[in-house]
């Protein structure tokens, strides 16, 4: 096995692809992160609401070259719950076709909830006690 | 279902971190109250539907991460929002310290979202001390809202619905 294959071997589960049309069907998936096969084929609007919200992204979507990034996203894929990162561009070979590169990144922003958990509790104490009142929250 | 009166709409929570956007929707959605506090980082989506007069509408609930500074979300977290629900925590003055110019900000950001503020965690204040801290807030606050009793909570969404549809019919759409 040469670098890349291997590469791509050891790196699959963090990175999925699907295929969606522009009525929204699921097209296809790579199926790496989560096995979406029994959805192929219907509404990912359907199963996944998040992407009725992004409707008007991609309609302003016009080259391959433009992304739509969503970054830092609590999703549940499939049976995979975690933090993704998403980026929505165009087909190169199908304009009529939205690509959905899922990134799985819920090993460092889970980290990053804890500390971004610690900070915010910090900041309600410092401004009770500013305030010189405490509350039962 | 006639589906001349089905909807389907974006709307976003947002507001300073802490201040119960993560209950609301828990407790709209699930009508549940969470345990504890975990705060939200980036984004979750929720989605319900409403039926309000003809209407059914489904309202796809994106519960934005709080922030301090509302140029920092990222474009695509409010694109295409036709509500917004400004949070704020009545009994934190910082979660609602230069609220009218937030308020423009996101009038700025989603020129065609209704938006709706609520003041949340009223259960944490007696009657006299939340209108007198209401009555302190320009512009106040449209709702009181308890997220962990779910105090005005429904009547928060249908009324952000409400005005959905108004703004609906008078686009034609």
């Amino acid at each position: 096995m040469n670098l890349k294959a291997l590469k791509c071997t050891l790196t699959s589960s963090l990175a999925q692809i699907i295929l969606i049309d522009r009525e929204g069907t699921l097209l296809g998936s790579c199926h790496s992160v989560a096995d979406l096969r029994k959805i192929e084929g219907l509404s990912a609007y359907a199963h996944f609401p998040l992407l009725i919200g992004m409707q008007q992204a991609f309609e302003e979507l016009k080259t391959p070259s433009e992304k739509a990034q969503l970054p830092m996203v609590e999703f549940s894929l499939g049976e995979r719950k975690g933090f993704f990162d998403f980026e929505f561009s165009i087909h190169p070979e199908n304009p009529d076709q939205i690509i959905w590169l899922i990134k799985d990144r819920t090993d460092v922003y889970t980290l990053l909830q804890q500390i971004q958990q610690e900070r915010n509790l910090l900041l309600i104490e410092k401004e009770d006690l500013k305030n010189g009142r405490q509350f039962d929250r | 279902m006639d589906s001349s009166k089905w909807i389907s709409k974006k709307i976003a929570l947002l507001g300073s971190h802490a201040v119960g956007k993560t209950s609301l929707i828990s407790q709209f959605v699930e009508q549940k109250f969470p345990e504890s506090y975990l705060t939200t980082i980036g984004l979750k989506v929720d989605k319900k539907s409403v039926e309000v007069d003809d209407y059914t509408v489904d309202m796809v609930i994106w519960d934005i991460a709080g922030q301090d500074n509302l140029a920092q979300i990222p474009h695509y977290y409010i694109n295409g929002c036709s509500g917004i629900i400004y949070v704020i925590d009545i009994t934190r003055p910082s979660t609602f310290e230069d609220l009218g110019a937030k308020i423009e900000m996101i009038k700025g950001m989603a020129k065609d979202a209704e938006i709706i503020v609520t003041a949340n965690k009223k259960d944490l204040l007696s009657a006299e001390e939340l209108e007198a801290t209401l009555a302190n807030i320009e512009p106040r606050p449209q709702f009181a809202t308890s997220a962990k009793f779910g105090e005005n909570v429904e009547e928060l969404f249908h009324s952000l619905a409400e005005n959905m549809i108004k703004s609906h019919e008078s686009q034609g759409a």
